[in-house]
């Protein structure tokens, strides 16, 4: 029993002498819509990892599993470089943050871990299909590829570009800076170093190969700055990281624009350099 | 202030209401759950009767400051026992350093539940069931000893004590069930005679 026989009145009296008083609705109203917004905002983040995800793995060619295979040490970095780690990574981040927000909602701690989880990742699966088929994974991808740290990017954000970029190991990946003919063109890598490739006999659709445009491709060094490519692949998630590396525009020896916006103008037979693209 | 013939025919819901206009009423709402409240601090803790009555003031302190947060889809009790239970954690260092034991008293028809409940019906005397309920639930972890005192001392259904412990309904069976083996275990383990 409680001792103090005068217990509620001393109580009511502390709150009236302290001028205790009640704090407003609206104080907890805004609370639990901050909560909400909060909530609603990491989900949307989350989705867009994902449309990031389907980014990553839309272009990916069932053909590109044998390169990844013959030149990876094991299991563990073929995983790395064929799943979209980091933003699987950032997809678990924000679903889980939505999670912890959706608990501190007043009804919340109603519903088991796992049919938030699952309704948080269906949520943004959802949605991020919907961001995805709308673009919205590819441009983010471009504006981090063009604004992140490169040695992030490439080691971690798309571990892809770092594998396409040796060139004595078969492989070149860069950006097609002139055009000689169909089965002769021009492409610096992200060690702003040139090739003139060559795709004579190579499997590939040539349509991909534009001034301007980021291209893979598979086969051998055969000097220096040649290259004899077996195969030409589309480029896939990292077409940001890769045009950051375009002169901007007035530069003197190369100038470059968007695809389909600027002509090739040749220069002296057989000199890579004389040949350049012209933004008007 | 309302007359207390008034304040006895109104629900908790419409007193708080109520407090909200005369702060005056609020010691309807004091009176009404003080002891309630009070049982279940020192049945949870096992602090002294000072400190009990200290976590008391701190409790009704909170309900009165935050009574626009009552949301009318629950219960006011179990949103009273919410707000206690949380301060008893805030509180819980303190306490436990001037642990006093269970004294509260526990009647025959609480003992009498835990005892069908924890499939025990067989135990039938009561006054020893009662001093070693006491010592068992002292052995047991607290989140076992909060869910068999909600719903055997505290007489919560399922539903309000997932409200109060702010747990699924689902994790509050499973709670239940591992409650009543980690029970068992306890009685076991102190060789209790029943």
């Amino acid at each position: 029993m409680i001792e103090d026989k005068n217990f509620d009145e001393k109580l009511l009296n502390s709150i009236k002498e302290r001028k205790v008083a009640p704090k407003p609705r609206w104080h907890f109203i805004l609370k639990e819509y901050a909560i909400w917004i909060a909530g609603a905002a990491f989900l949307i983040v989350s989705a867009v990892s994902f449309s990031l995800v389907i980014h990553m793995v839309r272009l990916f060619r069932f053909r590109e599993f044998g390169f990844y295979q013959k030149a990876v040490h094991g299991p563990l970095e073929f995983l790395m470089l064929i799943i979209p780690v980091f933003w699987l990574v950032m997809l678990a981040l924000f679903v889980a943050i939505v999670y912890y927000d959706f608990k501190k909602t007043k009804k919340g701690y109603r519903y088991p871990p796992l049919v938030i989880i699952g309704a948080a990742l269906l949520a943004s699966a959802g949605l991020g299909v919907i961001f995805a088929r709308a673009g919205l994974g590819e441009r983010v991808d471009d504006a981090i590829g063009k604004s992140a740290p490169e040695a992030f990017y490439k080691h971690v954000i798309n571990p892809r570009i770092d594998f396409w970029s040796e060139p004595e190991k078969g492989r070149l990946m860069g950006l097609v800076i002139f055009k000689k003919s169909d089965d002769e063109f021009g492409v610096l890598d992200i060690r702003k170093k040139e090739w003139l490739l060559y795709t004579e006999g190579s499997i590939g659709n040539r349509d991909m190969i534009e001034v301007g445009r980021p291209v893979r491709a598979f086969g051998e060094a055969i000097s220096e700055n040649e290259f004899r490519a077996e195969e030409i692949l589309s480029f896939g998630p990292g077409r940001g990281f890769i045009m950051k590396m375009r002169p901007m525009p007035g530069t003197p020896d190369m100038m470059f624009g968007e695809p389909g916006r600027g002509m090739i103008i040749p220069g002296e037979e057989g000199s890579p350099k004389k040949f350049f693209y012209r933004a008007y | 202030m309302l007359s207390i013939d008034q304040a006895g025919k109104m629900s908790d819901e419409e007193l708080l209401l109520s407090s909200l206009g005369d702060q005056d009423n609020f010691l309807y709402l004091i009176q009404r759950y003080k002891q309630k409240l009070f049982n279940f601090i020192k049945r949870i803790t096992s602090v002294a009767d000072e400190d009990a009555e200290d976590i008391l003031q701190d409790v009704f302190l909170k309900v009165y400051l935050n009574l626009n947060d009552f949301d009318h889809g629950f219960k006011f009790s179990s949103w009273i026992y919410q707000i206690a239970r949380n301060q008893v954690i805030s509180n819980h260092r303190k306490l436990k350093a001037r642990a006093e034991g269970y004294k509260t008293p526990l009647d025959e028809e609480m003992v009498r539940g835990l005892a069908s409940g924890l499939d025990m019906e067989k135990l039938a005397d009561a006054e020893i069931l009662k001093l070693n309920i006491r010592k068992i639930l002292k052995g047991l972890s607290e989140k076992y000893r909060e869910v068999l005192v909600l719903k055997f001392l505290e007489e919560k259904s399922y539903a309000e004590i997932s409200d109060i412990i702010k747990k699924p309904i689902g994790t509050v069976g499973s709670l239940m069930n591992k409650a009543k083996s980690e029970f068992r275990k306890e009685l076991e383990k102190q060789k209790v005679t029943l």
